[in-house]
């Protein structure tokens, strides 16, 4: 375990370290490392999580939720090289624990939690683009959408997500392929539409 | 619609950005969590001790008046007419002689 040797958890020792080394540290109730877990990995978690819920204000809840999991039993993770998988499916069974609860919320609110970033899209017609696409995705079904935001959105692996799903890679390849031919059945009607204001907006 | 198009699409969905202060308020959550982790000791309500001392100290009162009171009696008499009925037969001390001096005759 590298000890911290910065005044803050930013210290060069620490933002180096491994994952294995640094949840080694926050084990043994090391706040500093496991900042830097959450450092390195709320982001991609948080995604995971709003994708799941459907631009639901809870994402940010529940993204904690699961790295105060960790906080609380590090032991759960038995491979530190799976620490990112982890959390996010920590998080995807959360949002899918408290929708199971309580009924989904309409996806209106996804138009609310519009990117805000300066590479955002500024146009109403990509805004609405935008929302339409987060309303197809969320209307798949929670396995598909969640291997979909896994290989499309986060960028993994085929293996690892589907190391991340604890499922075998062909039955993540199958999901994916069903994801995308029902995104196909729910864009049939306006897809041709909005790829037509995209190539528009392209000239 | 072709996978190719439908990549185009799905580029154009949201990608959601944590709001400004997330992580300094998962940290806070943290160092919250763990000030719940620390269970403090239970304050004891402070009974007065005389509360629990009386009943025990009635009961051994009770206790030895009723328990010493056939036997003390017995050891040592109490009474003027418990003395008066001690046994006057000619078994003691002072009637050897008589018991002799009747034996002789």
């Amino acid at each position: 375990v590298k000890p911290a040797t910065g005044s803050s958890y930013q210290s060069p020792d620490w933002r180096s370290a491994s994952d294995a080394d640094l949840l080694a540290a926050a084990a043994l109730r090391n706040q500093q490392a496991f900042a830097m877990v959450m450092e390195r990995y709320y982001q991609p978690v948080y995604r995971v999580a709003w994708r799941l819920a459907a631009g639901h204000v809870d994402a940010e809840d529940v993204t904690q939720e699961a790295f105060l999991k960790l906080w609380n039993n590090p032991g759960q993770l038995r491979e530190a090289g799976a620490l990112k998988g982890w959390l996010m499916r920590v998080a995807s069974n959360l949002v899918m624990d408290r929708y199971r609860q309580k009924p989904m919320q309409e996806l209106e609110m996804a138009e609310m939690v519009i990117d805000q970033s300066p590479s955002a899209p500024c146009t109403i017609d990509q805004a609405r683009i935008a929302a339409r696409m987060d309303k197809a995705i969320a209307a798949l079904p929670d396995r598909q959408k969640l291997a979909l935001t896994f290989v499309h959105f986060e960028h993994m692996t085929n293996i690892a997500a589907a190391a991340a799903m604890e499922i075998s890679v062909d039955a993540l390849e199958s999901l994916l392929a069903r994801a995308r031919r029902g995104l196909k059945e729910l864009l049939a009607k306006d897809g041709r539409l909005m790829l037509a204001s995209l190539t528009q907006e392209g000239h | 619609m072709n996978d190719h198009e439908l990549d185009q699409l799905l580029a154009k969905a949201t990608h959601p950005q944590p709001q400004s202060g997330f992580h300094n308020r998962l940290l806070q959550r943290l160092e919250e969590q763990q000030g719940n982790k620390v269970i403090a000791f239970p304050v004891k309500k402070q009974k007065a001790a005389w509360l629990i001392g009386l009943p025990l100290a009635a009961s051994l009162v009770l206790g030895l008046w009723l328990g010493a009171s056939g036997r003390l009696t017995n050891i040592i008499p109490l009474t003027t007419s418990e003395v008066a009925s001690v046994d006057t037969s000619t078994t003691g001390f002072e009637d050897v002689l008589t018991i002799i001096e009747d034996e002789l005759t």
